[in-house]
């Protein structure tokens, strides 16, 4: 009994000391706060502050559930005087107290009263409720417990009631004429929200304040049309119209025109005064600009206008007329006839002062210039002029020499001077010597001009262009220049005057003949092109493709580019040959270029012999290499003709091989196989035949006196031989017999008859027979069939009986 | 070279009496040298020759007498002032 009230005393002390654990006294509060007896909670909480981390956090709990109540009734007082008490609480903290998670209660409780404070401040438009979410903003600014997630939105919502605020006092403002003060409003708007461009306060409140700017005569800032394009059409069109206004006050008349031909409604009454306004001013402008160039045709009436004056007029010409005929749409024609008077001041004015390098310039200038005879006669002349002083320069001699040759080669450049001249006597002159046409090319020629045969009456127009190519070369040459610039010069000067002369000589039809540099600086190139194409298409005539080639300048389906192409790689493959390189050879020669150049006869047809020249010049220099064998074989094989490279092969294969063998620097196996290559290129070659022969010799004595380890390949080459002797052979052949019969001479009678009867032979009478029925049938004799044979055959005898 | 229808200050046009007329001239005046004078009088005078002088003679292109140019239209008498800033006033919609 005793021990069981010991027992029960034990349990209950045990039971009175777990209920008064800390943590036995915080469940009880949990559970006291879940059935919202919060006061009791409270109170149980009070006492373990110092004891469990979680009694001030819940402690707080308990008042921030009061206040949800009192929020839940709209009472916003009372909920935040709990929201308050939570805050308060943190003076409970004690050293056990876990911070954190009082933060979060005390972060929420602070939320809450800030939106109750934000949610009651009563919206309208005026200063002191912009004053009310301010202090809010203040409020939350300056709080510890400020760090909710929801804190930034609240406060983005407070700046967007403050902006709308500002921005409905900025539109009272502009309405009542306070443009100052509506500008500060909507500044003040735009400050609170900070470049949003989907914000609509924010894009209006900029674009007003640009519109208030343009109220008050203030520069706007350029920057923020992009924001106002963003803005309603109303906006837009109000802030565009009144922008057009005040760039017009400031003159700015091609802006105005651009923002009303791209932002303004242009069918309006009121723009399509803005477009007078701006069309007044633009004629207003033209006006001033007539009367400049007015005052310049009075100049040259009187001959006082300078120079200067002329040039910078007649530079401009074409820009103004441009420019002025939008408004004056007339104006282009009076301007046009002005330039040609005006140049041809200048170019006079140019010719007096021997200026004659402006004088080129200002004609070359000239819109098409190489369709008027009469220009191109003043810049042939000009280029004479001006090659007097010795003005040739790396740089301009070529434009100097193209111009002159094209001028000088101009038929109608001496018609045209026929026509002008008068003649009292009854001369006539003739186009059948003119060096500008081969054909009778001129659909008009003046009467006194004809095809007829030259005499003392009927003059050589052609002469005449001769004898001026022969004063400029001998120009050219009086030049005093550096050496190679002469030579520079000169063989330019050939190459432009070979090339005009040979699409001359092609060309029926009448063209501008001009030398290829004169045709690719003045882009008539083409239409040379295009005849030359013509020829060929119509009459196979490749030198039109040749004389092409100078003319191209672009990578046009042209014959012309296919030709070049080929011609290329036959140089590339010639060049190849030349520095003795045949992977460059093999390279050059695709397939494509293989068919371009079989395209073209005259190509095809002058292949072999600059192969045969380039190999003469390659196998001098290298008398003894065998590269150069592989290298004449790949020509060869692509060679369209072969017969001159195939002896050319054969030739230099056998001196390789005469000079290599007497010098002991090449096998006579070896020998053979480049003397039988040799042999098949020319097999009736003399030297070649007569130097085989002689190596078939040696490498069959090798064989019968066992110094050859190669008798089956040198057998093989033999039979190659003994069924393709060409007469040349058979005809220096005879030593092989002669080799044959001194062998049988010294051999005993016996064994000799065994041999030339093949029986009773052992292996080494077998190769004795061998090499010399080899002997026999390449020297041309027909008796060394065994006679014996077909007997053997007939009694069965077929095998060998010993020697 | 010289060109002789300077020497002779005669146009390119000039008839065979023009050119000898200018040759007296020319000898009277004594800018260029007798021998000069000498060689473009026979240079205009030989047609082939004169066909080469003619293509050292610089030639004008076709060109008419400028004119001064008249303006026909006249500016209309609309002003910016006349002009209403708030056409399209946005402030009221």
């Amino acid at each position: 009994m005793a021990a069981l009230i010991i027992i029960v005393v034990i349990g209950v002390i045990g039971i009175i000391i777990y209920l008064n654990q800390p943590n036995t006294k915080f469940n009880k509060a949990i559970n006291l706060i879940q059935q919202s007896r919060l006061n009791e909670a409270q109170e149980i909480l009070f006492k373990l502050f110092s004891k469990h981390p979680y009694a001030v956090t819940r402690y707080s709990e308990c008042f921030y559930l009061k206040a949800e109540e009192f929020k839940k009734q709209k009472k916003y007082n009372e909920a935040i005087n709990w929201y308050n008490k939570v805050i308060e609480t943190k003076k409970m903290i004690t050293h056990v107290s876990d911070k954190a998670s009082f933060n979060n209660v005390a972060q929420k409780a602070f939320y809450e009263i800030s939106q109750i404070q934000f949610d009651t401040i009563s919206f309208n438009i005026s200063t002191e409720i912009i004053k009310a979410y301010k202090k809010n903003l203040e409020f939350i600014k300056i709080s510890e417990f400020n760090n909710s997630q929801q804190i930034p939105e609240l406060i983005e919502k407070h700046k967007h009631k403050i902006a709308e605020i500002y921005f409905e006092i900025g539109l009272q403002e502009e309405k009542a004429g306070n443009f100052i003060t509506a500008k500060s409003s909507y500044t003040n708007a735009t400050s609170f929200l900070t470049n949003d461009l989907s914000n609509k306060i924010y894009i209006q409140s900029k674009a007003r304040n640009e519109i208030c700017k343009l109220k008050l005569n203030e520069i706007i800032d350029s920057s923020t049309i992009n924001i106002i394009e963003k803005s309603s059409n109303d906006i837009r069109f109000d802030f565009y119209y009144r922008y057009v206004l005040s760039l017009l006050k400031n003159e700015k008349f091609a802006d105005a025109e651009s923002i009303i031909e791209t932002k303004l409604d242009t069918k309006k009454s009121e723009i399509k005064k803005l477009i007078e306004i701006c069309k007044n001013e633009k004629l207003k402008l033209a006006t001033i600009e007539i009367e400049n160039i007015n005052k310049n045709i009075k100049d040259i009436y009187n001959n006082s206008s300078s120079l200067k004056n002329l040039v910078e007029l007649y530079d401009s010409i074409t820009e103004k007329s441009n420019n002025l005929s939008i408004i004056i749409p007339d104006i282009q024609n009076d301007l046009a006839e002005l330039k040609p008077s005006l140049f041809n001041r200048i170019l006079e004015t140019y010719n007096e002062r021997k200026e004659y390098g402006k004088a080129i310039s200002l004609i070359s200038n000239y819109q098409e210039f190489y369709k008027s005879p009469i220009l191109m006669k003043n810049v042939g002349n000009s280029c004479f002029n001006y090659l007097k002083d010795n003005n040739f320069t790396s740089k301009n001699y070529k434009i100097l020499i193209s111009l002159f040759i094209t001028s000088a080669y101009s038929d109608n450049v001496m018609l045209y001077s026929l026509e002008e001249t008068l003649w009292d006597d009854d001369y006539t002159f003739s186009l059948s010597e003119s060096i500008g046409s081969s054909y009778e090319i001129h659909s008009k020629i003046p009467e006194n001009v004809n095809y007829d045969e030259i005499s003392e009456k009927n003059i050589s127009i052609g002469e005449a262009q001769k004898y001026l190519l022969s004063q400029f070369e001998k120009l050219i040459n009086e030049q005093s220049i550096e050496h190679d610039l002469l030579s520079e010069i000169t063989e330019f000067y050939e190459s432009e005057k070979k090339a005009i002369e040979n699409i001359i000589s092609i060309i029926p039809n009448e063209i501008i003949f001009a030398t290829p540099y004169f045709a690719k600086k003045f882009k008539i190139a083409n239409s040379i092109l295009d005849e030359l194409e013509h020829d060929f298409t119509d009459y196979k005539n490749e030198e039109s493709l040749e004389a092409g080639i100078p003319y191209l300048n672009d990578n046009r389906d042209l014959w012309i580019n296919d030709y070049n192409e080929a011609k290329k790689t036959i140089e590339t493959l010639i060049e190849s040959i030349t520095h003795k390189n045949v992977l460059k050879f093999s390279e050059a020669l695709t397939d494509r270029r293989k068919k371009l150049i079989s395209q073209f006869d005259s190509l095809k047809e002058s292949i072999e012999i600059r192969l045969v020249d380039v190999f003469n010049s390659l196998t001098k220099r290298y008398s003894d290499d065998e590269s150069v064998l592989d290298l004449f074989k790949k020509a060869i094989d692509f060679s369209p003709t072969k017969e001159k490279l195939k002896y050319q092969y054969a030739g230099y294969a056998a001196n390789l091989c005469i000079s290599k063998i007497n010098a002991d620097k090449m096998k006579i196996y070896k020998g053979l196989q480049i003397m039988s290559n040799a042999y098949k290129m020319a097999p009736n070659d003399s030297r070649v035949c007569s130097n085989l022969i002689a190596l078939i010799r040696m490498n069959i004595l090798d064989i019968l006196n066992q110094r050859s380890s190669s008798a089956s390949n040198i057998y093989s080459i033999l039979d190659e031989i003994k069924s393709n002797r060409s007469n040349s052979f058979k005809n220096n052949a005879g030593e092989l017999i002669k080799t044959r019969n001194e062998i049988l001479n010294q051999l005993p009678s016996d064994a000799r008859i065994a041999i030339t009867s093949g029986i009773n032979l052992n292996s080494q009478g077998r190769e004795l027979k061998k090499g010399l029925d080899y002997l026999g049938v390449l020297g041309g004799s027909s008796t060394v069939k065994d006679p014996l044979a077909a007997l053997r055959e007939q009694l069965g005898l077929n095998f060998d009986l010993p020697f | 070279m010289k060109n002789p229808y300077v020497v002779l200050d005669v146009p390119q046009n000039a008839t065979k009496n023009e050119i000898i007329k200018g040759k007296m001239i020319a000898m009277k005046q004594r800018i260029h040298s007798l021998q000069d004078i000498q060689l473009a009088e026979k240079q205009l005078l030989n047609p082939s020759k004169r066909l080469i002088a003619d293509f050292m003679y610089p030639s004008k292109i076709k060109a008419r007498r400028p004119k001064l140019i008249k303006l026909n239209i006249t500016p209309s008498n609309i002003c910016i002032d006349d002009l209403n800033e708030d056409a399209f006033d946005s402030l009221n919609k």
